[in-house]
């Protein structure tokens, strides 16, 4: 298999420096392999009314309106109203008929269901791409495996957020399927909300960090099977975690 | 039916527009689903939003909203400035959805056979039977209704929004494969066959048998995928 030889060999190449991991300014390495895509208006709303509601600047629970969004992005009604349906549909805006906006509360319940659905989408995405990544792509892998590894060690949950995202949009990417890459992107908002919400008391994020290299050094090496068993080793401890959260209560 | 009451399952439906069950973007949804679905609009035609206005016979805003919609559901891809492309579903797509379906659709079998109430096994009992009779006469209008009602129950029962709204987005292609292979009697019969022993199987409330039939009937549509695969090799030209 001369796909995983070259893997092989990317794996055991001097990885970046520490000093380039560590540079907030430069993007994402997944950028790289993103089609060329000019930003709607839509998506610019969307971008941001998301953020807000993953990053609880938006409280769970909170009141919003198509005005009080608007206002807050600077972005006109209609692409607001379109951003507000595509939330919906990702379960961060509840529309009430009649009576306006809601962002949901946390539910563990609904989390747990979420999880579940997850586990077999994502277990998918992660054989899929230990299959079907490029050579560039096993390399960005690689590197991320090791920065797991280190964000693990110094318990850094900054850069932990930054390669959790950066390895979520990779798997989608190298895993080459519309249709999982579709329902992940409806999980998302709602899986990054809910950590958010919780990883400062009820995470262990070194286990955790851990965890996401396993992962990513079994895609690198083009490990189908052990990837798939990374991921539920990964999920059973995001299941923990969750549960967990509710003794905490 | 909406399994998932407290969430929008196509917000497009629910925005704004509260009670009408049926809007005009709900509306001309149906109907352009049912042209892709069918193939009165061929696969890989590139075609602009006033066309697909004029094919339903409904105004813009409606079909701009359909059209979104069908986008999601990977039924069609819209290229800017370019026009809306109906997506084809070649063999190879069909793999990749069907690899989706397979665990999505274990999952759906397995939380059904767990969760479903007595009133609905009755249910699921006679619709095997439905099935079957499906089978026996190759009738298709037949299997096509016992399918619709299976699918729906599955996912009354289920009770997980987010197992709904992973199939939802993966009902259109579905369908359409389906749709492609529908005259063919012997592909009728052995899919409604198939189609019996996985509702069957969710009846006995036996998750482990469920995922089992589950796994069998996209076993037989992975199989029908990869002759399509080979006979497009032999023939050599597109799909």
């Amino acid at each position: 298999m001369p796909v995983e030889r070259t893997a092989r060999k990317s794996t055991t190449a001097t990885r970046p420096s520490r000093a380039r991991a560590s540079t907030s300014a430069r993007a994402p390495r997944t950028e790289r392999f993103k089609r060329p895509q000019t930003e709607s208006l839509t998506e610019q709303a969307y971008t941001q009314i998301e953020e807000a509601i993953v990053t609880l600047q938006i409280a769970p629970g909170a009141s919003v309106s198509e005005l009080s969004l608007s206002e807050m992005t600077g972005i006109g009604r209609t692409p607001i109203r379109e951003a507000i349906q595509r939330l919906a549909r990702e379960h961060l805006i509840v529309i009430l008929p009649q009576r306006g906006l809601l962002v949901p509360e946390i539910d563990v319940k609904k989390q747990l269901k979420l999880l579940r659905t997850r586990r077999e989408v994502e277990r998918l995405v992660c054989r899929s791409a230990a299959r079907s990544a490029t050579p560039e792509e096993r390399e960005v892998f690689s590197q991320l495996a090791a920065e797991f590894a280190e964000a693990a060690a110094a318990n850094d949950d900054v850069s932990f957020v930054r390669l959790d995202r950066e390895f979520n949009e990779l798997c989608l990417i190298a895993a080459r399927n519309e249709f999982a890459e579709s329902a992940m992107r409806l999980m998302h908002g709602l899986s990054r909300r809910f950590w958010y919400y919780h990883y400062k008391r009820a995470a262990d994020l070194p286990e955790m960090a851990r965890l996401h290299g396993a992962v990513a050094r079994a895609i690198a090496d083009g490990n189908a099977e052990d990837a798939g068993k990374a991921l539920d080793a990964l999920l059973d401890n995001i299941e923990a975690f969750t549960l967990a959260t509710l003794t905490e209560l | 039916m909406r399994a998932s009451s407290g969430s929008a399952p196509d917000a497009a439906d629910a925005a704004g527009r509260a009670g009408k069950p049926d809007t005009l973007a709900t509306l001309a949804y149906r109907l352009l689903e049912e042209a892709i679905v069918t193939q009165r609009i061929a696969p890989g035609a590139t075609v602009s939003e006033a066309q697909l206005s004029d094919l339903i016979g409904m105004s813009r805003m409606p079909t701009r909203e359909a059209v979104r919609r069908l986008q999601r559901e990977n039924l069609l891809e819209v290229r800017p400035k370019r026009g809306i492309v109906v997506r084809t579903i070649d063999p190879h797509t069909q793999l990749r959805l069907l690899a989706m379906r397979r665990e999505v659709e274990r999952l759906l079998a397995r939380l059904a056979a767990r969760e479903c109430s007595d009133a609905q096994r009755a249910q699921l009992l006679e619709l095997a039977v439905d099935f079957e009779n499906a089978a026996a006469s190759t009738d298709t209008l037949c299997f096509v209704h016992a399918d619709k009602a299976f699918n729906e129950l599955c996912l009354a029962a289920c009770s997980n929004e987010f197992v709904v709204d992973t199939i939802r987005l993966l009902q259109g292609p579905s369908r359409r494969f389906w749709f492609q292979r529908a005259g063919d009697a012997q592909v009728l019969a052995e899919s409604a066959c198939r189609h019996a022993a996985l509702a069957r199987a969710i009846a006995s409330g036996d998750a482990d048998v469920a995922a089992a039939a589950s796994d069998s009937l996209i076993d037989f549509g992975e199989r029908l995928a990869r002759s399509a695969l080979e006979s497009d090799r032999a023939n050599i030209g597109p799909c």
